[in-house]
């Protein structure tokens, strides 16, 4: 079972993850370690952009409610699952 | 738009890899016959190849030879069986390594990796055209030299040589992962992979019986896939066996073949993982 990201947990991307923009918008991630692939759609790729440099989720999520139209009540459970899944994966470090 | 964040994995379901292989067929013919001059010449020298060695046959005592089923047999007919096996392994074999060597040269390696497909379906795609031609040229080519060097090869064995010799495909592709694994490792590691085709050829009955080797080197002989897998192809062909040599080469090959495809994938695996790594994967 994944643990529960806590609003103060330092979000930032693994060394072994690498990204490029598609040009129909979103993006792909490689992790280099497991040579596997992943697609990402363009609300993916502004969380992947937001903790370039590291940041907590509660800062994350504080951004994306100012950038994103509309962000409907349910963002954090959104943001904390779609991070869930990108940890599990090993393509960000969850810290703290 | 949603605002739903999602992250997908790729590369999707086993059914969509394999929709992709039809596609690199489609790129290897195309480049084949560009290349028609090139066909053409593989062919000739196969056929120089057949008159040196029915030339060589004439200074052969065929009672030196073994017999397959009770019938004698003259030293063309028992090194064109034997040249056929061995031109299927270096034909695949080569194509197994060049597969990935060309794509470093033309350099488009990169970016196959990095499109959405698995390693295992480029290797399997990179080959898809050879699986087809390579036993169907191996066939041609047993029938040509019968007709040209009247060779007596019993057409019921060339079904059961198919056979043997699609079990005999993946101890190739074995051998071929682990070769590519050292292209992309050591740049330039197809010569070794020339090195250990010399020796394996060499302990084995292609151009001769294994009779006339050292002890110590026979019993290995006895256990080289390509001594296998000419025996059995000589029982189909020139005993008259049929599909009564198929199992009990293929029993044997059987176990080689797993192992052999186990090494190679793990070879290259490791091979790919590394180079990837150190951002090294075009460098050649």
């Amino acid at each position: 079972m994944r643990a529960v990201i806590n609003g103060d947990a330092k979000i930032t991307k693994s060394a072994s993850t690498v990204h490029r923009e598609l040009a129909e918008g979103g993006g792909v991630l490689l992790n280099l370690e497991s040579g596997s692939y992943y697609s990402i759609n363009p609300i993916g790729l502004l969380v992947w952009d937001l903790i370039a440099d590291g940041c907590t989720f509660d800062e994350l999520v504080s951004q994306l409610r100012f950038r994103v139209a509309d962000p409907p009540v349910e963002l954090d459970a959104d943001i904390r699952e779609f991070l869930g899944e990108l940890e599990h994966r090993r393509l960000i470090e969850v810290g703290g | 738009m949603t605002a739903r964040p999602d992250v997908v994995r790729h590369p999707a379901p086993l059914l969509e890899e394999l929709w992709k292989l039809p596609a690199f067929f489609r790129r290897d013919f195309l480049v084949m016959w560009s290349y028609r001059l090139a066909f053409f010449v593989d062919w000739a020298n196969l056929i120089a190849q057949v008159v040196i060695f029915s030339l060589v046959g004439r200074l052969v005592d065929p009672r030196l030879l073994p017999s397959f089923g009770g019938t004698s047999t003259s030293y063309v007919e028992f090194v064109v069986t034997g040249i056929a096996v061995a031109s299927f392994l270096q034909i695949a074999l080569g194509r197994v390594v060049n597969a990935i060597r060309e794509e470093q040269l033309m350099g488009t390696l990169e970016s196959l990796l990095v499109t959405p497909t698995s390693p295992l379906t480029i290797q399997l795609g990179s080959v898809m055209y050879d699986l087809a031609y390579v036993p169907l040229r191996t066939v041609l080519f047993l029938v040509a030299v019968s007709v040209l060097f009247g060779a007596r090869l019993e057409a019921g064995g060339l079904i059961p040589v198919m056979v043997i010799l699609l079990v005999f495909i993946p101890v190739v592709w074995g051998l071929g992962m682990v070769a590519a694994a050292a292209v992309l490792t050591f740049r330039r590691g197809a010569g070794a992979l020339g090195f250990v085709v010399m020796v394996l050829m060499i302990g084995s009955n292609t151009y001769f019986p294994i009779d006339i080797l050292p002890e110590w080197a026979r019993s290995m002989a006895a256990l080289n896939p390509i001594s296998i897998a000419v025996e059995g192809t000589r029982a189909a062909l020139l005993g008259g066996e049929g599909w009564g040599a198929v199992w009990p080469t293929i029993r044997l090959l059987l176990p080689m073949a797993g192992s052999s495809l186990l090494i190679g994938v793990g070879a290259l695996r490791f091979a790919l993982r590394r180079e990837r790594r150190r951002g090294t994967l075009g460098l050649y």
